[in-house]
């Protein structure tokens, strides 16, 4: 099973980035779940979202502690990775951490693309396919975020 | 067909498949997405119902009490601060035997000010006469409301389908749907003989001196003790048509070979269903349905065993609700308070409480 933790500031969409990656595990074929770190969320101050792949159907409901993978979409919060591997938007290069200068629109599905890419844990299609349910009713996201994925998946 | 959504989206799209005609809920928090789902739902004609924003959790049951009187199906959701000032309505729902089915997205109680989980809300309301069915994922959730509208048609009770607050309503994971076919099979129209009917008028619940009431509860309990058959019963029958079952509909076990058993209710026993794949050592019995409470079916599989009781609820001053119950059953009980207010429950935490029991603080 992988455990991933995303951190992102409240408004950035590391929840929905969360989903979108569950669910394209699950088009892979995999189980999977995504949930929020539970609280009163507000713009601006730190959020957590949490995913579990596996081949194998996933019975635990507690959080994740020490994740296999950092998503991190703002650089100030790299301090609330503990453990596992570390993919970081940040313009400036960090050691022992994966670093990609995700720019300011859409930073959630920039970051998950370049997790996807270095990682092969979801495939390509399968990210596609669960940005197209996602967005299935803003067409102007959609093919904002259509053209991200191609964009940061070529440039990796 | 399998799809992955968010859990409160699956119990809206069960609740649909269900074909309420009344649908009454307070849209405000402690609300959840489950009243938001159905009224998108309605909104986009998918679903023919009435859709009823009230102003008060207490008004949306009273407006389903009505409703379901005139002899169809409703639902309603809530939690929490909302169950409560509901409380007073739960006790009409059930004397007047009227069938609705609830979803309680379980949440804690003020004071001080919590929105997260753990099961005060339903277990304050375990006399209030509803069958209480408690589930531990999105699957179950969605199996469970389909299979309480069976149960409480055949035995003219309340159900209340309690799915943990956040941790199961917020979730997204893979669910295998049904498609409206299949549940209007195993599901058919609600028609009930007694209903208000201005064509015949009637009236329900009105004053039972004392040389009645009694006589009105002694059939409520034993429509209550009768609804465990009922239970098993919808349970074996949804198995038969689409493969899926929880247990027997009353308790499930995992491991019941070993010596230390978990018993405990909801989302937590996907929890502790890993640690025990992690260490066989322990098992658990899930307590699917809480009221009726399945006592002899767990007499059957406790005897011997050391049994540790997670409760999320605290019955102040005694201890947690399900640890009194079984102890009624049997001695070698320890009870567990945890997740309180939406306290993380973790493996960890589970291992290093189960041998002492107490407050897994």
């Amino acid at each position: 099973m992988i455990e991933i933790v995303i951190h992102g500031l409240g408004g950035q969409g590391a929840v929905t980035a969360a989903q979108i990656l569950a669910t394209a595990a699950f088009y892979d074929g995999k189980y999977s779940q995504a949930f929020p770190m539970f609280g009163v969320e507000r713009r601006g101050t730190p959020v957590q979202a949490f995913v579990r792949i596996s081949d194998k159907k996933i019975n635990l409901r507690s959080q994740i502690y020490e994740p296999d993978y950092n998503i991190i979409l703002e650089p100030k919060l790299i301090e609330k990775a503990k453990s596992g591997r570390i993919i970081i938007n940040s313009k400036e290069k960090i050691k022992n951490a994966y670093c990609f200068d995700a720019g300011q629109d859409f930073v959630n599905t920039v970051m998950i693309v370049v997790f996807a890419k270095i990682t092969k844990l979801v495939s390509k299609d399968s990210l596609l396919k669960a940005i197209g349910d996602r967005f299935k009713s803003k067409p102007e996201a959609l093919k904002k975020n259509k053209e991200i994925l191609e964009k940061v998946w070529n440039k990796q | 067909m399998k799809k992955i959504q968010e859990c409160s989206k699956a119990v809206a799209e069960a609740v649909k498949l269900c074909r309420p005609k009344v649908i009454a809920a307070y849209p405000i928090t402690p609300q959840t997405h489950i009243v938001e789902a159905l009224a998108d739902l309605v909104g986009n004609k998918e679903l023919d119902a009435e859709y009823i924003n009230v102003e008060s959790e207490h008004s949306a049951l009273s407006a389903c009490v009505g409703a379901q009187a005139t002899g169809i199906r409703t639902f309603t959701a809530t939690c929490s601060q909302g169950l409560a000032l509901m409380h007073e309505i739960l006790f009409v729902a059930s004397g007047l035997r009227l069938p609705i089915v609830m979803a309680v997205a379980n949440r804690a109680l003020s004071a001080p000010i919590s929105i997260w989980n753990d099961h005060s809300d339903s277990i304050a309301a375990r006399d209030s006469g509803w069958i209480q069915l408690y589930v531990e994922s999105s699957q179950e959730a969605f199996d469970t409301i389909i299979q309480a509208y069976k149960i409480a048609e055949k035995c003219l009770l309340p159900v209340m389908v309690c799915l943990d607050g956040y941790i199961l309503s917020h979730l997204y994971e893979p669910i295998d749907n049904l498609t409206q076919q299949e549940v209007n099979k195993f599901l058919p129209e609600y028609n009930p003989k007694i209903k208000l009917d201005p064509k015949n008028p009637m009236t329900i619940g009105a004053i039972a001196d004392p040389n009645y009431y009694m006589e009105f509860k002694k059939e409520q309990h034993d429509a209550m003790l009768n609804s465990i058959k009922v239970i098993e019963q919808v349970n074996d029958g949804f198995k038969k048509e689409f493969k899926r079952s929880y247990g027997n509909g009353l308790i499930e076990t995992y491991n019941i070979k070993a010596k230390k058993l978990f018993v405990a209710m909801g989302s937590v026993c996907g929890t502790i269903k890993e640690l025990v794949d992690r260490n066989k050592e322990y098992g658990l019995i899930k307590i699917k349905c809480f009221r009726p409470f399945p006592e002899e079916e767990l007499k059957k599989i406790i005897k011997n065993k050391e049994l540790i009781v997670v409760d999320k609820d605290i019955s102040f001053g005694n201890e947690g609700a399900l640890a009194i119950e079984i102890k009624t059953i049997s001695g070698d009980v320890k009870g567990v308070i945890a997740g309180l207010g939406g306290r993380d429950i973790t493996i960890d935490g589970l291992k290093k409480i189960a041998e002492k029991g107490g407050w897994l603080l």
